[in-house]
């Protein structure tokens, strides 16, 4: 008897597991859902008069430009330890001549636009979810509307817009900045001749490798500017609202950057 | 003026307004008192299209806003503004960019043209120009609501709504507040609807006063009729008694 009751609360434990995964993805598939017309709202409105120039300005700077120092940094960095690991693990079978042509795949197909949209997801991302959910808890974004402003046009759509176009310039940027710090650290402390070093850099570098990098930035500053905007846009609760509207939107876009990294890598490079 | 019917909203799972009816007069500064939490900002926020109502009617002029075309629903829009409880003012923008803010950005006035439209409206609610370059965070609460109420009138609307205009002032920023809303509603013959619990405020500004409980508005009257209720619920209210049916029959 108390054998069986005791198999009867296993089994309900498991279902009850059960149940609280599945709420979890279906709630995950529906925040998609919402997401995916939350940005189909915003492009519509963004592309319809009138144009708010000075936003849309306003953003690229803030947005692009100034993400520049702390992408840059990461980069040279990556670039720097990515040469050291490699040549270490190269000259335990006397292939060390192979590591130019590795940092540079390595940097312009993954490392670079990856670490530049973690990067830019920390503090972009929370950036814009912060300013979006204070206004939204502070009423300013109701303000907007009884303003006769479109909340989309004029907040959401310069923000989105301006991830579209800085990152993949900011992951240019990275990616020779990334080549660069491997480029000093061979030639300055692995022995490495300067002119063969960047002989072999681009020797194997193809078109494709560079351009598809930068096409996988686009997807990555679009999704991190629209987790920025959603999050804040659904705010709540005041001060741990704005807090739990970051959280999110820097967790959310950095597992967003990594999905969309194997799909578009699968997509893109294994043609 | 305004006229609903049947007003039904829900949020989150929880009917907050069930079957309000109300009409705003031209002119008419209407007051809608309630204890906190009984859909005040609710119906304030239904009413200007910020939140869904499940059922129910809203007409403006006679134009039902459920039947009105995108244009005739911008337009009625555009006739109406709100003072929010916090200010609600742009805090990345100064002053006068916060007042001329409808006009740049709602209507589309170069900004040259809309500044001097500013600082004209600045000083309608007793503003200095001189303040124009300040941002908001660097105000009192008092006077954010003059900004917040000089960006309102700004773009000329026939129907105002306060949402708790003297919450959180002193008596003597409150007497200016309300002062400056009677100026406006009573000067420029434009319709009101004020939230508040400013017992005061009511009695400077109000010419109806609608009580909302539970999602309806169990009692309306004048001033005078304010004044000699019997009705428990607004005695209990009015006389500020921690007993009575208002904490008994709450949900």
């Amino acid at each position: 008897m108390l054998h069986l009751k005791e198999k009867e609360k296993t089994k309900k434990a498991c279902v009850n597991f059960l149940a609280y995964i599945g709420r979890g993805f279906l709630s995950f598939l529906q925040s998609c859902g919402k997401s995916a017309l939350f940005l189909k709202k915003t492009v519509f409105c963004g592309l319809t008069r009138p144009y708010y120039g000075k936003q849309i300005r306003k953003q690229l700077m803030e947005i692009g430009f100034y993400s520049l120092p702390v992408i840059g940094l990461t980069s040279i960095f990556t670039g720097i330890v990515l040469a050291l690991q490699s040549y270490t693990g190269f000259s335990r079978f006397s292939a060390q001549g192979a590591l130019p042509t590795l940092v540079v795949l390595c940097v312009t197909r993954e490392l670079g636009p990856v670490i530049a949209a973690l990067m830019f997801s920390g503090r972009v991302g929370a950036t814009i979810a912060a300013e979006i959910a204070t206004m939204k808890v502070t009423e300013q974004i109701d303000a907007l509307s009884t303003l006769s402003t479109c909340v989309y046009r004029y907040l959401y759509w310069p923000r989105i817009l301006a991830g579209l176009l800085t990152l993949p310039l900011l992951v240019f940027i990275a990616d020779v900045l990334g080549v660069f710090g491997g480029f000093l650290i061979a030639v300055y402390q692995l022995g490495f001749n300067a002119e063969q070093y960047l002989k072999r850099t681009v020797e194997f570098l193809t078109f494709e490798d560079v351009s598809f990098g930068l096409i996988k930035a686009a997807f990555f500053g679009v999704t991190t500017a629209l987790m920025g905007c959603y999050q804040g846009a659904n705010a709540k609760d005041g001060a741990a609202g704005v807090g739990r509207a970051t959280m999110n939107a820097v967790v959310y876009s950095s597992i967003a950057v990594m999905f969309l990294d194997y799909l578009l890598t699968t997509i893109l490079f294994h043609k | 003026m305004l006229k609903i019917r049947d007003l039904h909203v829900t949020l989150n799972e929880k009917r907050v307004l069930s079957g309000v009816d109300l009409d705003l007069q031209e002119g008419e500064s209407l007051i809608i008192l309630g204890c906190s939490g009984t859909g005040k900002s609710v119906l304030l926020k239904t009413i200007l299209g910020l939140l869904p109502k499940d059922s129910g009617t809203i007409s403006v002029d006679g134009v039902d806003l459920d039947k009105a075309t995108p244009e005739e629903e911008t337009k009625v829009r555009h006739r109406m503004g709100m003072l929010f409880q916090g200010s609600a003012l742009f805090d990345s923008l100064t002053l006068w960019e916060n007042v001329a803010f409808g006009l740049i950005y709602g209507r589309k006035m170069p900004p040259e043209e809309a500044k001097p439209l500013a600082l004209a409206a600045m000083e309608k609610v007793e503003l200095d120009r001189k303040m124009a370059s300040l941002m908001p965070a660097s105000l009192s609460g008092g006077m954010q609501k003059r900004v917040g109420l000089a960006r309102t009138l700004i773009l000329e609307p026939r129907m105002i709504f306060f949402d708790e205009p003297t919450t959180g002032l002193d008596p003597i920023t409150s007497g200016i507040v309300n002062d400056l809303i009677v100026q406006a509603v009573k000067g420029l013959n434009i319709g009101s609807i004020t939230i508040t619990h400013d017992l005061n405020s009511v009695h400077k500004i109000a010419d109806r006063i609608c009580f909302l409980f539970e999602g309806k508005i169990i009692w309306t009257g004048s001033l005078k009729g304010l004044d000699t209720t019997e009705n428990p619920y607004m005695r209990q209210f009015l006389d500020a008694k921690p007993s009575g049916p208002l904490t008994e029959n709450r949900p």
